[in-house]
């Protein structure tokens, strides 16, 4: 096991819980960053160690090391937003995304990749968006890879990825191994509910570390709630403590020279809207893209257990190999890891058929697929609104330009599984029950409807929302991520995306707030 | 009319005018949910328990001492946002009224006096729904209803999940 980097050090640390504000409160400090995650921890790391006064504001507890025991009950409702039952208004879409120190970096599965070229240039035509050559960028990916122990995984893909693997490699589609953010991997599977041997590199052991020994202060179960402007200026951020998700009845102000917004793809909208943020254009919250997922589920004679293991080391790009803003979606295609719950909530149905899927436990294997949304036209996103009690909510509408992709990657996904010697195959759609051959798939899985429930849709990816770019009507941030109409907010993660990425986010997330964080502290 | 805004918002509120009308009067959208299931909760979900896990889990006569797995589901509510715990309370709520058990599932009499035949029919019924409020709301029970059993760990080795590995 590595060396804990949280708990010998909390004692000297500037740390402070939700439970430890007991009256009105107002701090001031330099540079105030609202979200732990891959935005707002390499901002915090680079201010602090430039000497500047940083206080980091993170909605979620503050879990390490010692409270992740590998158990989806406990890791749900400490990690992840909503206990992991975040949905879209419709609730036809699960979205998981992290919810405490580290944000989603703390929950995902340890896989990055750079931001795709293609991607990059649609920006770059698309949406105006400057300063994103690649050679431009390749310094920021080089450090973060660096940073974070990005390298190629050279162990053994697990049984589920190897199905991918070999399924790809006899229908001759060429597949590549995932580069993964970990160091002294002990190989377990279970990335998603908290590493408990701290090998996977996600901010709570790095750059948040890194930010408290050079002095920043981080305040955990803390809510931010609204800004306050005097002038184009943030003049404070309010805030609201929490015990155990319960909001105590006092406020704590933030006053800082700068605020840095790294608190996800819907709270940072959310945020802006609930302060009444200036957005002449409607901007704010619109263009939201969530890489939609669908999964194929394989059944094998041999033992799979999809639970161990790196959870993803195995991916294809060949069905992205298309112009994303004329042709239809493109899709990428890995794996996930399961687990109990995660699985009874993938399998449809209920009662005995469920259960029998359910007692295969050992011998699914699955595949899904990464919707490339936000590039055409008929791929609009969602829009973020806020509930009666402030709260957000994600309206994402599924296009018939999406549904055309989810069944060419059912189709797709069932002839790999059965190319890799899967001995039956589910799409996970109510309206089947599965296939034992191919040419039944084929022939069937074209006319699944196109129906909201019938097909378990995941996301682990959200995008968008403040977009940036140089066109005023089009982008509420500038190239850098700077707030157009106020004069101190920078925007650090995911958010900034004016489409999604076509791959997961993780790495484009950690370069782009690097970068913004630079240009902040070159304009300041 | 808070009442009624928080149907129309609601998961299993999709243009509900008629759902409300026939709805028992309960708590406003600013009070605090419930922290336990009341009894008429644990009847609705004793009726139906059988159905959604099967037989092949609980035996043939679906009979069950289902009080664990209460105390598990109410800590399962109190993780989830305010708004969603709302959401399940009110769910159940439903289910337990008459008219809005009918308009959700298609039972009119009580679900304890429902054979569990017909119970299984409706609820496969309810399961197919292409009534977006009904499928939402099935959706939202089968959900927490299984993923509060297999969180449970004496029911992984039915399934063949080995647990967590020894570190």
């Amino acid at each position: 096991m590595l060396e804990d980097p949280i708990g010998p050090h909390l004692a000297r640390w500037n740390v402070a819980r939700g439970e430890n504000f007991e009256k009105d409160t107002v701090l001031e400090t330099d540079f105030c960053i609202i979200g732990s995650g891959a935005g707002g921890a390499v901002a915090a790391a680079m201010l602090s160690a430039k000497g500047h006064r940083v206080t980091i504001i993170e909605e979620g507890p503050f879990k390490y090391q010692k409270d992740f025991h590998m158990l989806e009950s406990e890791a749900y409702p400490d990690l992840y937003q909503e206990s992991g039952a975040r949905k879209t208004k419709d609730h036809a879409i699960q979205i998981f995304q992290g919810r405490s120190v580290g944000g989603s970096t703390t929950v995902n599965w340890a896989t990055c990749f750079r931001t795709p070229e293609t991607t990059l240039r649609h920006w770059e035509t698309h949406f105006g968006v400057k300063g994103i050559e690649t050679e431009t960028l390749s310094p920021w990916f080089e450090r973060v890879e660096k940073e974070f122990s990005i390298i190629p995984w050279e162990v053994t893909p697990n049984a589920n990825n190897l199905m991918l693997a070999r399924g790809l490699e006899n229908l001759g589609i060429k597949w590549q191994s995932i580069k993964r953010n970990v160091k002294g991997c002990r190989n377990l599977g279970y990335c998603g509910v908290g590493c408990p041997v701290n090998a996977k590199q996600s901010t709570l052991v790095t750059k948040i570390p890194e930010a408290l020994d050079a002095g920043a202060q981080l305040i955990s179960e803390m809510k931010a709630l609204k800004f306050q402007f005097k002038g184009d200026q943030i003049s404070e951020l309010i805030c609201v403590p929490m015990v155990k998700n319960v909001e105590k009845k006092i406020k704590v102000s933030i006053r800082a020279k700068q605020y840095i917004l790294g608190a996800g793809s819907i709270g940072s909208p959310a945020l802006l809207l609930r302060s009444e943020a200036p957005d002449p254009h409607k901007l704010i919250g619109k263009r939201t893209f969530i890489h939609p997922v669908n999964v194929s589920a394989g059944l094998s004679e041999e033992a799979i257990f999809a639970n161990s293991g790196a959870p993803q080391s195995v991916y294809t790009d060949h069905f992205l190999q298309s112009n994303p803003a004329t042709d239809p979606v493109g899709f990428k295609i890995e794996t996930a890891p399961m687990q109990p719950i995660l699985l009874s909530q993938v399998v449809r149905g209920h009662g005995d058929a469920h259960f029998d899927l359910m007692a295969q436990f050992p011998y699914i294997s699955n595949m899904i697929a990464l919707m490339r949304d936000g590039f055409h036209e008929e791929s609009p996103g969602g829009e973020v609104h806020l509930r009666s009690d402030g709260s957000p909510v994600l309206d994402y509408q599924v296009p018939p330009y999406l549904w055309e992709g989810f069944k060419r990657a059912w189709l797709q996904m069932a002839e790999i599984q059965f190319a890799a010697g899967a001995k039956f195959v589910l799409p996970i759609h109510s309206s089947t029950q599965g296939f034992s051959k191919w040419s039944d798939a084929k022939k069937e899985i074209p006319n699944l409807p196109s129906e909201l429930f019938a097909a378990k849709l995941f996301s682990a990816h959200v995008m968008g929302g403040l977009p940036f770019g140089e066109d005023p009507k089009r982008s509420v941030l500038d190239s850098f991520g700077k707030f157009r109409n106020l004069g101190n907010l920078t925007v650090v993660d995911g958010s900034m995306f004016p489409t999604s990425i076509g791959a997961n986010p993780q790495e484009s997330i950690f370069a782009f707030s690097y970068r913004n964080t630079d240009a902040l502290l070159h304009r300041i | 009319m808070e009442r009624r805004i928080f149907l129309k918002n609601s998961a299993i509120g999709t243009s509900l005018g008629l759902l409300y009308s026939c709805m028992p009067e309960g708590t406003s959208s600013n009070e605090e949910p419930p922290r336990t299931l009341t009894l008429s909760h644990q009847n609705t979900l004793m009726a139906l328990l059988p159905s959604f896990l099967g037989s092949k889990l609980l035996g043939a006569d679906g009979s069950k001492d289902f009080q664990g797995f209460f105390s598990d589901f109410e800590k399962t509510i109190t993780t989830l946002p305010r708004y969603t715990q709302k959401e399940v309370f009110l769910l159940l709520d439903l289910l337990g009224s008459r008219v809005t058990r009918f308009l959700l599932t298609g039972i009119w009499s009580p679900f304890s006096s429902t054979p569990r035949e017909e119970l299984d029919s409706a609820i496969g019924e309810w399961s197919r729904s292409s009534l977006g409020m009904r499928r939402n709301a099935y959706e939202g029970l089968r959900d927490l209803i299984l993923g509060t059993w297999y969180a449970n760990p004496i029911h992984w080795q039915k399934i063949g999940y080995p647990g967590v590995p020894i570190l």
